[in-house]
């Protein structure tokens, strides 16, 4: 928004220089559309300057004086973790120095992981070091929840994945409790905040947890989770995006956004016979696969349930993504839980018609309602889908020429079709 | 945002997160200055190799005689008792000579009596049907530059080889913290020769088929400390032991009872000056080295390839080396080589 109103505050003085507009009237169009400078950039720039404090004073102390007892060294990080914390309350008193008390406290937390990996140097200490960061994020959290801090939160849902990263790389730890540590200690926090950025993050750090806990413990059914949790998380935004009891609008794009990519990133890939063929061929073996699965299709029929029953009203072309995205959620739970067989095809199809369906959708929705972005997304997706069957099922070069008509057709027609849309409003 | 965020900070909960924070860093460094401030005092051996930590600087990770373990270590029967990654068990030691711990015997419990370190198993230890166990004290950090250092000090695989030692307090629940470390002042190295005396290395391969004999161990001992240094040599070369490594299957040693009992005469203590080294080759074939096996007794080199031994350097006890001249600066630990199997093959 904040963009839009600086490119009008400098045509309107262009306006008001060229005489279209008196000086009284560009002063009123200013005063209605105020510049307002973004809370989230400033936050930002402290907050990463805040880390990156934290982070020199992490490596001034790994480089380990020998001349400095080990009573100096935790003296200097007791003192600096009291100072700053301190500063940082004191800062808070009133609004004008919020911001530095944020971008203190933040500074703080920084300190105290600083402190933690300080105190294991001065000791010794060799324990599982992934906990570090459980610890240090969990410091972050209370954090974030006492004060209530954004930027807290986001340190917090960044450790907790660098702990996971850690377990799962190294130590081969599926850790099935980080995506519950999500779930239950942020998720909470984004209707606490209304901050669509921490949704974002909070949503990408989930998938990502998911994903690692589920490559670790069955490989086979990490896809179909995915979809299922990227599919209940459009789905859960698209609930808050109307009026939801919850009051969440403003972060419905945090949870639709990553959920969507996930998605279809997801579906492409299960557009692959070889792929489907592989890893759906059985149906999953172990507790914990068949509870992922379960859990993740229950969240994902419970969120799409909650959202065609807030739109059951709506335009169809309005509501075919979430049917597509419905349709995409059953099939795969359908395939995951029977599984394909020897034939991938006979899954793949049904795949490749859905996404087929999305990118046909995006060009019309968004030659409907001009958006471009939408018709370049569309575009996108129908040359990834081209270009994955040209390579894997035509085999003669008319086929292939054929495949490049088409697509090139489609293309064609939904950019002329937008032009002349777009030409039309601008004669209105 | 901001309006609002202010109006609501809760203070108390505020500064109870700020409290845990500091809780947290002074239950960490507290437990462990705890142990440093009261518990048991003791050296451990170890052979370090050199990585950096990027958060916490350099560091020299070690690894313990009581790391790696072998099932005749173990208080229970590694194939009857198969113990999970993570599972906690405690390593029973004993004083030896010059307050360097021994290992007595791992087990899942703790010891009634003596000091014992706790330790988590890390894996199975395959095809030993051993373990392998972390007792929190793996890592040694030093000052940036002087992970190098120490790994220099320590010597090359080839070469003499010096162990560092690491001193520890202990709790009485078997939590170790390492307070201290230095060096021996003696330095260790083995190579094979062949009979001719020529360096193994330098000899040129058998003929396929042709049986490779079996070369002679040259033992190196040096003095690597700032003072001098005696060493005990007593004849029949019995100031030196023949013992299996843990891991081996069977626990085999020559029987030396020419040794027992043994003390130094005059002639018989070798005082070193800082620096130098004194050599001896080992014919293993001689029958003073032979080990029984199944009722028959072998020389070393006709045993399975993971019947491992060390050869230690262990002079008799300090109250039986009381007269002789030289007797004052005699070195009373005991120094082991790397393991080797009598065909000349060195770990």
């Amino acid at each position: 928004m904040s963009r839009r109103h600086a490119w009008l505050h400098e045509e309107l003085g262009h306006w008001v220089a060229e005489g279209l507009l008196t000086s009284a009237q560009g002063e009123r169009l200013r005063a209605r559309y105020p510049l307002e400078s973004s809370g989230w950039g400033r936050l930002a720039l402290t907050g990463f300057g805040a880390v990156l404090i934290g982070l020199g004073v992490v490596l001034l102390f790994a480089y380990n004086w020998a001349e400095m007892s080990k009573f100096a060294k935790l003296g200097v990080i007791f003192g600096a973790l009291l100072l700053v914390h301190g500063s940082g309350m004191w800062l808070r008193r009133t609004p004008d120095g919020w911001l530095a008390g944020e971008g203190m406290q933040a500074l703080g937390t920084m300190l105290f992981g600083a402190g933690i990996w300080l105190v294991a140097q001065v000791y010794h200490i060799d324990e599982h070091y992934p906990n570090a960061f459980l610890i240090w994020g969990l410091g972050a959290l209370a954090l974030a929840w006492a004060l209530p801090s954004l930027t807290q939160a986001l340190l917090a849902v960044a450790l907790v994945v660098v702990w996971q990263l850690c377990e799962t790389l190294d130590f081969q730890n599926p850790l099935h409790s980080a995506p519950w540590l999500l779930l239950l200690g942020v998720f909470p926090l984004i209707w606490r905040l209304r901050s669509p950025v921490l949704a974002g993050f909070a949503v990408i750090a989930l998938l990502l947890s998911v994903a690692l806990s589920t490559l670790v413990e069955d490989l086979d059914v990490a896809l179909p989770v995915l979809l299922l949790l990227g599919s209940a998380a459009v789905a859960f935004g698209q609930v808050v995006a109307g009026d939801s009891p919850l009051r969440l609008e403003q972060v419905s794009r945090g949870f639709a956004g990553p959920g969507m990519i996930t998605y279809l990133a997801v579906l492409y890939l299960l557009t692959f016979p070889e792929l489907v063929r592989d890893l759906l061929r059985h149906p999953p073996e172990g507790t914990l696969a068949w509870a992922y699965l379960f859990g993740t299709g229950l969240a994902a029929a419970l969120a799409w349930g909650l959202a065609l029953w807030g739109h059951r009203r709506g335009d169809w072309l309005e509501r075919l993504p979430g049917l597509l995205v419905v349709a995409g959620s059953a099939l795969v739970l359908l395939v995951s839980l029977g599984g394909v067989g020897h034939d991938g095809w006979l899954a793949a199809v049904p795949f490749n018609l859905l996404f087929l369906a999305h990118a046909l959708w995006l060009l019309l929705a968004g030659e409907r309602h001009l958006l471009a972005r939408q018709v370049a997304a569309g575009g996108l997706l129908l040359i990834l889908l081209a270009g994955a069957r040209y390579l894997d099922l035509f085999d003669s070069l008319l086929s292939r020429s054929l495949v490049f008509f088409l697509v090139g057709g489609a293309l064609f027609v939904a950019g002329n079709l937008y032009s002349r849309r777009l030409a039309a409003r601008g004669a209105v | 945002m901001t309006t609002a965020t202010v109006r609501s900070v809760s203070r108390p909960w505020v500064w109870l997160a700020i409290a845990l924070q500091f809780l947290v860093l002074l239950g960490m460094a507290g437990e462990r200055e705890w142990i440093v401030q009261t518990g048991e005092r003791l050296w451990l051996r170890t052979a370090p190799v050199d990585p950096r930590d990027p958060f916490r600087g350099d560091f020299v990770r070690l690894s313990y005689e009581v790391s790696r373990l072998g099932p005749r270590q173990l208080g229970f029967d590694p194939q009857q008792r198969v113990l999970p990654e993570g599972a906690q068990v405690f390593a029973a030691l004993e004083r030896g000579p010059r307050e360097v711990a021994r290992l007595r015997q791992v087990m899942e419990t703790p010891p009634e009596s003596g000091p014992f370190l706790r330790g988590r198993v890390q894996r199975g230890w395959y095809p030993w049907n051993g373990l392998e166990v972390k007792y929190g004290i793996e890592q040694l950090f030093v000052e940036q530059g002087r992970g190098q250092e120490i790994e220099a000090r320590q010597g090359e695989r080839q070469g003499v080889q010096v162990p560092l030692e690491v001193e520890l307090a202990l709790n009485g629940r078997g939590t170790a913290v390492i307070t201290g470390h230095r060096w021996s002042p003696l330095g260790i190295g083995l190579r094979t020769l062949r009979r001719d005396g020529e360096a193994e290395q330098s000899a040129p391969a058998p003929a396929p088929g042709a049986q490779e004999p079996i070369p002679l161990f040259e033992l190196t001992l040096q003095n690597v400390s700032a003072a001098p240094l005696a060493l005990v040599l007593l004849p029949e070369e019995c100031s030196f032991a023949l013992e299996s490594v843990a891991w081996s299957p069977q626990a085999l040693a020559p029987v030396r009872s020419e040794c027992d009992g043994l003390a130094p005469a005059a002639g018989q203590i070798l005082t070193l000056a800082p620096g130098d080294s004194w050599q001896r080759r080992f014919d293993f074939t001689e029958s003073r080295w032979q080990v029984v096996l199944d009722d028959k007794t072998l020389p070393i080199d006709r045993l399975p390839w993971e019947q491992r031994f060390r050869l230690i350097y262990r002079p008799p006890a300090a109250e039986r080396v009381a007269q002789p001249p030289g007797a004052a600066q005699v070195w009373h630990g005991e120094l082991p080589s790397r393991a080797f199997h009598g065909r000349g093959q060195i770990d």
